[in-house]
């Protein structure tokens, strides 16, 4: 077990920690959730077909364990939220105060987007962080997601919208102060 | 003022810029974690499994019965419904032989009564004890051994019943376990620490006796000797056995003298009689063999005799007469000599089934495949249909496996 592992890690480990990362942006849920991706992917090596590429495969399992930790983490608030009605702020301050050393010290345009990522759905940064942090094509971005090409150029084309409409409104904002 | 964001190769730009985030951790570090992980995983879905134990055994137990249940009420209500023929047809049969009422003696009476306040006893059994064997099924074997009396003058045949899956050589080298010579009140086993081998191309079995084994001189020793073998290995159609010693000498058989090989007799005429070395001990048919020429009535009037010293009891009451008819080939026939002498009070239920079962046997020896019983009185005696031929029994003296 522990070769095919080695396998995985020297080829997938950081740049599946990467999108983990900046899909739920918590570096200890990020710590967490791809050692989840590795013992789904051991424990079903075997039943990998190869009709896509081993990465697509890898990568799919990695957005369903986040998409899985998000339903977690929606559930759980939801069951705070019946007493305080404060969990949409909460994920702010939340996303405010973590900000990591990595983006921390790049300018403020970098830590603009990576704060407007959460205000696009789940599938729009998916195709984001997909198709540009991490350059797969179109067709390796749908294999990932299930979706067919034209679903990933319209998310990608309404998730790219979304993102500029956020900067120019703050551009804006700063303009006006 | 225009945007700087208004196509989006800006933002692409952008987000291509995004620093890279790192695992900090070590190879080795993310390894441990998932392996003991995946442990943990393991462990928890087996002890949700034992988990379910209990409950998938409770279901197991309910399901079982559900199915039991309404089998064993039907059976228990047959089982009631034919006793209720029986005696119906016993009380028919005994007005129609001209008695006037119902008379049964105190045995019957209490192994009747015993019968409705236990269903599930047997309805034939009437708790007789049976010294034959009737009946194998096709998935059984039959090995044959024989002990002694207490005092050796007689061999008495023991049989095993044993499943057809169980090899009968490795059965036959065993035997001597399932022997108990002192619970029994009888003499031990002749052939301890010997080994048999069986030989079916030469028809024979070769029998390998421990170091320095001789015979007690005494005719009794040596004829119970060749008497076990012969019982034992008859059936299996061996013709002799052949010794087998660490230096190819001949084994002194005392009377018989020193030999290598010993014919199998064939089965000697025999009556047979009762056996019991004291009140708490096991009870068994013994074979008393006869000469050659002894005429069936004569063996049949010999089992009237008590041989007391030798703890050898006759299996035929005084009380009973009969005349004996060899007319019909391999039956015999077997008349009563008054109509009464089955019902007779003073003789007890389990002394009537060891008669039976005693001349069936007496009759096997002679050769007789089944014995016609006429002038009964009765139809029926433990699991003896009297009103029809008897077949002679397969063996005498079955040991139960919890015997064993």
């Amino acid at each position: 077990m522990k070769v095919i592992f080695e396998k995985l890690y020297d080829s997938y480990h950081q740049d599946l920690f990467q999108f983990i990362f900046y899909m739920v942006k918590n570096k200890q849920v990020a710590e967490d959730l791809v050692q989840e991706v590795y013992i789904k992917v051991l424990k079903s090596l075997d039943t990998f077909k190869g009709d896509s590429s081993e990465k697509t495969w890898i990568f799919s399992i990695a957005r369903h364990t986040t998409i899985d930790y998000f339903r977690s983490q929606k559930r759980k608030r939801n069951r705070i939220a019946e007493f305080f009605d404060w969990h949409e702020k909460g994920e702010l301050l939340q996303d405010q105060n973590h900000l990591p050393d990595e983006i921390a010290i790049k300018n403020e345009e970098i830590t603009q987007i990576y704060n407007h990522l959460d205000k696009c759905t789940v599938d729009q940064k998916s195709v984001l962080i997909l198709r540009y942090l991490h350059s797969f094509s179109i067709q390796e971005t749908a294999d990932i997601l299930g979706f067919s090409l034209s679903k990933v150029k319209t998310t990608q084309h309404r998730a790219l919208k979304a993102l500029r409409k956020l900067l120019t409104e703050n551009e804006e904002k700063r303009g006006d102060a | 003022m225009k945007s700087r964001y208004n196509n989006d190769k800006q933002v692409i730009n952008l987000l291509k810029d995004m620093p890279k985030v790192k695992d900090s951790r070590d190879k080795n570090e993310i390894f441990q974690r998932i392996s003991t992980q995946m442990k943990n995983e393991k462990t928890s879905i087996k002890q949700k499994k034992t988990y379910l134990i209990p409950i998938l055994s409770s279901a197991l137990v309910v399901a079982i019965m559900l199915v039991i249940i309404p089998v064993v009420l039907n059976n228990e209500m047959f089982q009631r419904h034919e006793e209720k023929l029986s005696l119906n047809k016993a009380a028919d049969s005994s007005s129609s032989s001209g008695e006037s009422g119902i008379k049964m003696n105190e045995q019957e009476d209490a192994a009747l009564s015993n019968d409705k306040s236990n269903p599930e006893l047997s309805l034939f059994s009437k708790s007789s004890e049976n010294l034959v064997l009737t009946e194998i099924d096709a998935q059984s074997d039959i090995v044959h051994a024989a002990v002694s009396d207490q005092q050796g003058q007689y061999m008495i045949p023991v049989t095993f019943v044993i499943p057809k899956t169980e090899e009968l050589e490795s059965y036959y080298n065993k035997v001597e376990t399932y022997l108990k010579a002192e619970e029994w009140g009888v003499s031990g086993y002749l052939f301890k620490d010997a080994t048999f081998k069986f030989d079916y191309t030469n028809n024979h079995v070769i029998m390998n006796l421990p170091k320095g084994f001789s015979l007690n001189h005494g005719s009794a020793n040596a004829t119970i000797f060749e008497d076990t073998l012969s019982a034992m290995f008859r059936h299996l159609g061996f013709k002799k056995v052949v010794f087998e010693t660490d230096n190819n000498q001949a084994v002194d058989l005392g009377q018989i003298g020193n030999i290598s090989e010993l014919p199998i007799k064939p089965a000697q005429k025999s009556s047979y009689k009762l056996y019991q070395a004291s009140d708490d001990k096991r009870k068994f048919l013994i074979p008393i063999p006869l000469k050659e020429q002894t005429e069936i009535e004569a063996a049949l009037n010999g089992m009237k005799q008590n041989e007391e010293t030798f703890s050898i009891f006759q299996t035929i009451p005084n009380k009973i007469g009969f005349n004996v008819d060899e007319s019909s080939g391999d039956q015999l026939s077997i008349t009563f000599a008054e109509d009464n002498s089955l019902k007779e009070t003073s003789i007890t239920l389990q002394e009537k089934n060891t008669m039976i079962e005693a001349i069936l046997m007496t009759a096997k020896s002679y050769g007789y495949n089944s014995v016609k019983f006429n002038n009964t009185g009765i139809d029926q005696i433990g699991i003896y249909n009297l009103t029809e031929a008897i077949k002679v029994p397969l063996a005498v003296n079955p040991i139960k496996n919890e015997e064993k």
